[in-house]
């Protein structure tokens, strides 16, 4: 069954210039994008910096209006913002600063406006492999591999049918990342969550994904199977990224 | 701690400490009138003198400096407040909304505040809660600035976008995330914000249009001074060695809590 699919999907920024603000032209980020998502899998986005990668992230989400396109969701997905989770790159900037953990994790109860007790709480920690020791922590006393953990979490809480991972391993040390990477995986077979997981990193979209999507300004330059990417690239980018990551 | 938060600190606290229990340090009642005392200077019974009525100046200095701190405080919470609630919005919906609060503040810029100030308290009925009222309602624009600008820069952070993608509500993002985020230089402009209140209280109440005599406020002693200026040098330094501890006391306040915070 397909989750999401994504159909001409626009987004460009427009670049203002001058004292009056005349549109002098626009940032592509993402330019025509179509591709879907089906249940179960886990779909890998790759792509260099700057290719439009976390604007899709964004735009998946609905936290950015498209310019043009659309995406439609499937009976599954009904309510997004229960059935869709985020975990961004930056873990330490995806925390409030100002609240402790206990609060950050009460939060999606709270947009729910339903009751929630300390020990649900420390079982979701548990989910994530943390102790109910950290409950009155302040972000910046956690280690960056915790926060990661903290922020998954806080997605988790609502289980989501689809987690969208833009690039969640990238800030972490290698130690973190192999951790966060397996706890990912874990929950993945546990919950039965589909995984929409967005890196640069060609090893690791090669080791987890079942289907791949190559982005290139904004563009998908390439689509198919993880196998067939890696064994036979059909697109000029696609080849180039191979060659510089061997 | 920094020198000036310490200094800032004690200074506020010793001024305090004389507002809260006025009437446990002062000596006389701050409104008899003794005539053989009239204008006598600094003694033994009057430790700072007394007025052309006879009155015990320290027990009235006392007293004002209930009414200068007051007004001080409460006109720069009304001021935060309306700050608070004008700038959060303007910065967070963004649009049409935005563009016409930030006009009114422009417009309210524009206007020279003192005069404003001046004309609104002459036409209202002199109380100190109008007072409050006035200068607050006056002073709010700064920091509805600032706010809109620290929240311009925040709701596109990343943990924003996080309590925005877990579904919760755009009042609960603004009270719950943004301004305790944004309030550091909220409070840092509140402190020296209290100090340029009590500067326009004494103002007013120097004009008349303040803190109505008998009571006391340090405004309307300098006023009531001025009469004496050659003869009780006393009734005027008193009150403006006050008023400049007390501003320069807030002031150090502040630009201690701006130090601490930038760390």
């Amino acid at each position: 069954m397909i989750l999401l699919e994504v159909i001409g999907l626009k987004k460009y920024f427009p670049i203002e210039k001058g004292i009056f603000r005349m549109r002098s032209g626009f940032i592509k980020a993402v330019d025509g994008v179509s591709f879907f998502l089906a249940e179960g899998e886990v779909l890998g986005v790759l792509g260099e910096s700057g290719c439009g990668k976390s604007t899709l992230a964004k735009l998946i989400l609905k936290l950015m209006e498209p310019t043009s396109g659309k995406i439609v969701f499937s009976p599954l997905l009904a309510n997004i913002r229960r059935s869709v989770g985020i975990i961004f790159q930056d873990p330490f900037l995806s925390l409030d600063p100002k609240m402790r953990v206990r609060d950050i994790l009460r939060e999606p109860f709270l947009a729910r406006k339903l009751k929630v007790s300390d020990d649900k709480i420390v079982e979701l920690l548990g989910l994530v492999g943390l102790g109910g020791d950290l409950l009155r922590r302040f972000p910046h006393q956690l280690s960056g591999g915790q926060r990661q953990r903290v922020c998954i979490a806080r997605s988790l809480s609502l289980k989501p049918k689809l987690l969208v991972l833009d690039e969640p391993l990238s800030s972490l040390d290698l130690i973190s990342q192999k951790q966060i990477l397996e706890l990912l995986l874990g929950l993945r077979m546990k919950f039965k969550m589909s995984y929409l997981f967005i890196s640069h990193n060609i090893a690791l979209i090669r080791e987890i994904s079942d289907r791949i999507i190559v982005m290139s300004a904004g563009k998908i330059a390439e689509e198919g199977k993880t196998a067939e990417i890696f064994n036979f690239p059909k697109s000029g980018y696609t080849k180039k990224l191979l060659e510089a990551a061997s | 701690m920094k020198p000036k938060l310490l200094a800032g600190i004690i200074i506020i606290g010793i001024l305090s400490a004389g507002a809260i229990f006025a009437p446990l340090l002062a000596k006389h009642d701050p409104n008899k009138i003794v005539f053989e005392d009239v204008l006598t200077g600094p003694s033994q019974k009057h430790i700072l003198g007394a007025d052309q009525l006879g009155r015990d100046l320290f027990s009235r200095m006392l007293f004002g400096a209930r009414v200068s701190l007051l007004v001080g405080v409460i006109a720069v919470g009304i001021a935060v407040l309306a700050g608070l609630v004008l700038g959060s919005l303007a910065g967070f919906l963004g649009g049409i909304t935005d563009t016409l609060i930030m006009r009114f503040v422009d417009i309210m810029l524009c206007f020279p505040a003192f005069f404003l100030i001046l004309a609104v308290a002459a036409i209202l009925e002199p109380s100190i809660f109008n007072i409050m009222l006035i200068i607050g309602l006056t002073s709010w624009m700064g920091t509805a600035r600032l706010v809109r600008a620290e929240i311009l820069s925040l709701k596109e952070k990343e943990f924003i976008l996080a309590a925005r993608a877990i579904g919760l509500s755009n009042f609960r993002i603004i009270l719950g995330h943004l301004i305790p985020n944004a309030l550091n230089p909220v409070i840092v402009n509140a402190a020296l914000g209290v100090g340029s209140a009590i500067l326009l209280e004494s103002s007013l109440s120097f004009l008349g249009l303040g803190v109505q005599p008998p009571q006391a406020s340090w405004g309307n002693i300098l006023a009531e001074s001025k009469a004496v200026l050659g003869a009780a040098w006393w009734m005027s330094v008193c009150p403006g060695l006050a008023i400049l501890l007390t501003v320069l006391g807030f002031n150090l306040l502040g630009e201690g809590l701006r130090e601490t915070s930038n760390q």
